[in-house]
């Protein structure tokens, strides 16, 4: 900056008339000050605060006027100088001090010490014109160097400001940046350990709360801190009332000590199970196993536990109790012997029945095998089954189980293979079935009566026919003799009679010669073979030739099967139903259709004609042997045809029906099985 | 054997129905009076008189068996069977006239070396006409043994 060079202004006797004045300007100095004072607060108030009082300034004026005194006495400029220029300083850093706004000028300055000389120069005169130039010259001086105090005040203040500031300014920023980086990690910390404790707290709070049961945390005064919502369900009190409430006060009184002795064990050895009924508010039970552990959490010991419900448990130990004592009574009252023993033959269970049946005590019985109750072949089957049951699950075993004195009954057994403890067991009864027996030894014998009668039947109708041939062919045979030698001496009546007894023997032969056939079905029958339907057809449709011919008869048939039968007889029941079929015709000239189709592994024929047919309520009777519906003057015939047809496919095991309807043609079904019969069926052949 | 034609023929009739036995009787008689025609009704009779004993020790040896099957005591099979086996009569022709058409029947009298197999028609007229052709055929066109 640039700093005027100050010259001495004075010369010799300037400065001795200001030595002389000196004197007066010490002596006068406190009044001088005073109106300097009042002059400066006069006249530039705004410079002041508001502390600054009169004396205040007047004290400092008069300090300086004894500082300058000397200097000025003895004419030492530099002195004086240098009083000056330190007093202003003063000034100027006291002003820069107090005001606020720094708004002391250098106006001010100068304000003030121009006031500060007008009352030192109406104080000198009339002292002399030498002093008045020199104070002239003084003054003049004295104020450059008020501005240079100032202007080097205010410099040297700025670049302290300056400097000052800036390394503020910089400390600050180094600071405000690291505390903005410590603030930022301080922040993610805390969010971070925020969040972790909100999701720990969530999470606990949903586990808490999803628990299947109820949840508590008990501290060690005993006194319910924290819980699950469930617990205000079940018990029906408020989160107030239960946090008023002791945990022992929600248990009947009787269960209170042991309870409390359970919540003792669980502080001090680390955990205690308990199992008891929660009493709610409205009074309702509700059974629950409590399960609680010892925690530590911030040096303070909780008891936390959950509850969950065993109502169902309990019932469950009900029912089981319910139902051991339902199966122990159908035991009792089992109308058969029960059993239940093990892979090694040791019986586990057994009923009362068993021991009064088989004659043993309990203690016999616990000793025996389940074969011991069997013997011979029995024994056998008894062994084959129960390892049966064993292997496959399940058997069952018609034997006679033998009691201790020797009488054997016999019985129906059931094997059903059960795991008891893991290990496979036999569980089973037996039902005595003598009189099942009987009924079935009874049936058998029937069957077999049934059978040999049936022989018989058929024995007899063909011996019958064969000798009711004898005198109807000698009847027969005498009545023609008679009219062959006696014809010219017979009256018109006796031929007539003659022809009648020829006309009803040879309709009783035709009724024996069907009955023979009829029989023979049973007797005579051949052996089952595979036999092609379509050429069975082909041969029965040679033999109807005739008739189809004069009838214009149009057969028609599917692609016929190889069925297993007797092919003589399969012959004879298609002949039979289509010579029936031609047999009714009615005007129109017949068509007849056999069909086939499977059906349930079996061949289901059709004969369909478009004949008379029949009034469905005689569909039954028409395979009745020697039952007919038309005269014989218009349909020729014994009624043993349809009998016949009946008996062949029954033979065979398969079923014969007709489905007609009057006018609309008849279709007679009958199934024969697909495979050959195999055994009694075709053995009885 | 010379004169064949006016030959006198002895016929054994083994027949036990009698109404049978007579429309034959009446059959041969219509048919020729040449034929004497014996009559046994059972299969023991029958060997009695083709050996000549019992009552029938003056029996004829007959040139033609007419042998029912159905018969009482010894059947018709198995009075063939003893016919055949017996080297004295096993020439003598047998003809099997039964009401049986059995098929088994005829096999089996076939196989016991039966020389004809008749099953006896029902109608009348048809009946004596196969007595008439069998008298016929056996007398007059067969060549007996001697």
């Amino acid at each position: 900056m640039h700093r005027p060079e100050l010259t001495d202004p004075l010369g010799v006797a300037e400065r001795d008339a200001l030595a002389a004045f000196a004197v007066r300007l010490c002596e006068d100095r406190v009044a001088i000050a005073a109106e300097w004072s009042r002059r400066m607060l006069a006249t530039m108030p705004e410079e002041f605060p508001p502390w600054v009082t009169l004396q205040h300034l007047t004290d400092v004026h008069a300090a300086f006027l004894a500082a300058v005194f000397e200097p000025l006495r003895q004419g030492d400029l530099a002195g004086l100088t240098q009083a000056f220029y330190a007093m202003n300083r003063q000034l100027v850093e006291f002003a820069l001090a107090t005001s606020s706004d720094q708004r002391f000028s250098l106006s001010s300055l100068y304000a003030s010490a121009r006031i500060s000389l007008q009352v030192i120069g109406e104080h000198l005169d009339p002292a002399g014109t030498l002093v008045l130039v020199a104070y002239a010259k003084l003054t003049a001086h004295l104020m450059m160097v008020v501005g240079l105090a100032y202007s080097d005040c205010r410099e040297e203040s700025l670049q302290r400001a300056r400097d000052e500031l800036e390394r503020t300014v910089q400390e600050r920023t180094v600071e405000l940046q690291d505390a903005n980086h410590a603030l930022q990690g301080e922040i993610a910390y805390r969010q971070r350990v925020e969040d972790s404790l909100r999701r720990e707290k969530v999470l606990s709070d949903t586990i808490i709360e999803t628990l299947p049961g109820l949840f508590y945390v008990i501290n060690e005064d005993q006194r319910l801190v924290r819980w699950n919502r469930e617990l205000e369900r079940v018990s029906g009190y408020s989160a107030t009332e239960i946090a008023t409430r002791h945990p022992l006060d929600f248990f009947e009184t009787d269960v209170r000590p042991m309870l409390e002795e359970k919540l003792n064990e669980g502080f001090t050895t680390g955990d205690s199970n308990a199992e008891a009924e929660l009493i709610a508010k409205d009074g309702s039970r509700h059974p629950r196993l409590f399960t609680s552990k010892r925690v530590e959490i911030d040096q303070t010991t909780y008891l936390v536990g959950v509850a969950i419900d065993i109502a169902a448990r309990r019932e469950a130990e009900e029912r089981v109790g319910r139902e051991k004592v339902f199966s122990e009574t159908i035991m009792k009252t089992l109308p058969g012997i029960f059993y239940l023993f093990d892979e090694q033959a040791r019986f586990l269970r057994w009923n009362d029945n068993f021991e009064r049946v088989s004659q043993y005590s309990a203690a016999q019985v616990a000793a025996m095998s389940p074969l011991d109750f069997f013997v011979g072949a029995d024994r056998d089957l008894i062994y084959a089954r129960i390892s049966q049951s064993f292997r496959e699950g399940q058997a069952t075993a018609q034997a006679d189980f033998v009691a201790k004195d020797g009488t054997s009954t016999p019985y129906f057994f059931t094997g059903q293979r059960v795991f008891v403890d893991d290990r496979p067991c036999l569980i089973g009864m037996g039902i005595d079935i003598t009189e099942r027996k009987q009924v079935e030894d009874e049936l058998r014998r029937r069957t077999q009566e049934l059978a040999r009668s049936n022989a018989d039947l058929e024995q007899f109708a063909y011996i019958a026919s064969h000798d009711l041939q004898e005198p109807l062919r000698a009847v027969a045979s005498y009545t023609q003799l008679l009219a062959r030698r006696y014809q010219d001496r017979l009256d018109g009546d006796a031929r007539r009679f003659i022809e009648r007894t020829t006309a009803a023997v040879a309709r009783m032969q035709a009724l024996i010669r069907d009955l023979l056939a009829y029989s023979r079905v049973g007797m005579r029958g051949e052996a089952f073979g595979p036999t092609d339907a379509a050429a069975v057809l082909r041969d029965v449709l040679d033999d109807l030739q005739t008739a189809i011919v004069e009838t214009d008869a149009i057969i028609t048939h599917d692609a016929l099967p190889v069925v297993s039968g007797d092919s003589s007889q399969l012959r004879q029941l298609l002949q039979n139903l289509i010579a029936n079929a031609i047999k009714f015709r009615g005007e129109q000239p017949p068509r007849v259709h056999l069909g086939v189709r499977a059906e349930d592994g079996a061949w289901l024929f059709s004969v369909r004609d478009n004949g008379i047919g029949i009034e469905p309520e005689y569909a039954d009777r028409i395979f009745v042997i020697f039952q007919r519906l038309h005269s014989r003057r218009i349909y020729p015939g014994t009624g043993v045809g349809l009998a016949i047809c009946k008996k062949i496919v029954e033979r065979h095991g398969g079923r014969i029906w007709v489905e007609s309807q009057i006018g609309r043609g008849s279709t007679v079904y009958f199934s024969l099985p697909a495979r050959p019969l195999a055994g009694r069926l075709a053995a009885a052949g | 054997m010379l004169e064949p034609h006016t030959r006198s023929v002895e016929i054994l009739l083994v027949e036990d129905n009698p109404d049978d036995i007579d429309l034959t009787i009446e059959a041969f008689k219509e048919s020729s009076s040449e034929s004497h025609l014996h009559v046994v009704e059972d299969g023991v009779q029958a060997l009695e008189f083709l050996r000549r004993r019992g009552p029938h020790r003056q029996a004829p040896r007959p040139d033609l068996i007419l042998l029912d099957l159905n018969l009482p005591r010894k059947s018709g099979h198995e009075v063939l069977k003893e016919i055949k086996a017996d080297p004295d009569l096993r020439q003598i022709p047998v003809v099997v006239l039964t009401t049986s058409a059995a098929e088994t029947d005829v096999l089996r009298s076939y196989e016991l070396a039966a020389n004809c197999y008749i099953t006896k028609p029902v109608d009348l007229d048809a009946f004596f006409s196969v007595v008439r052709l069998v008298d016929h055929f056996w007398r007059d066109i067969a060549t007996l043994p001697p």
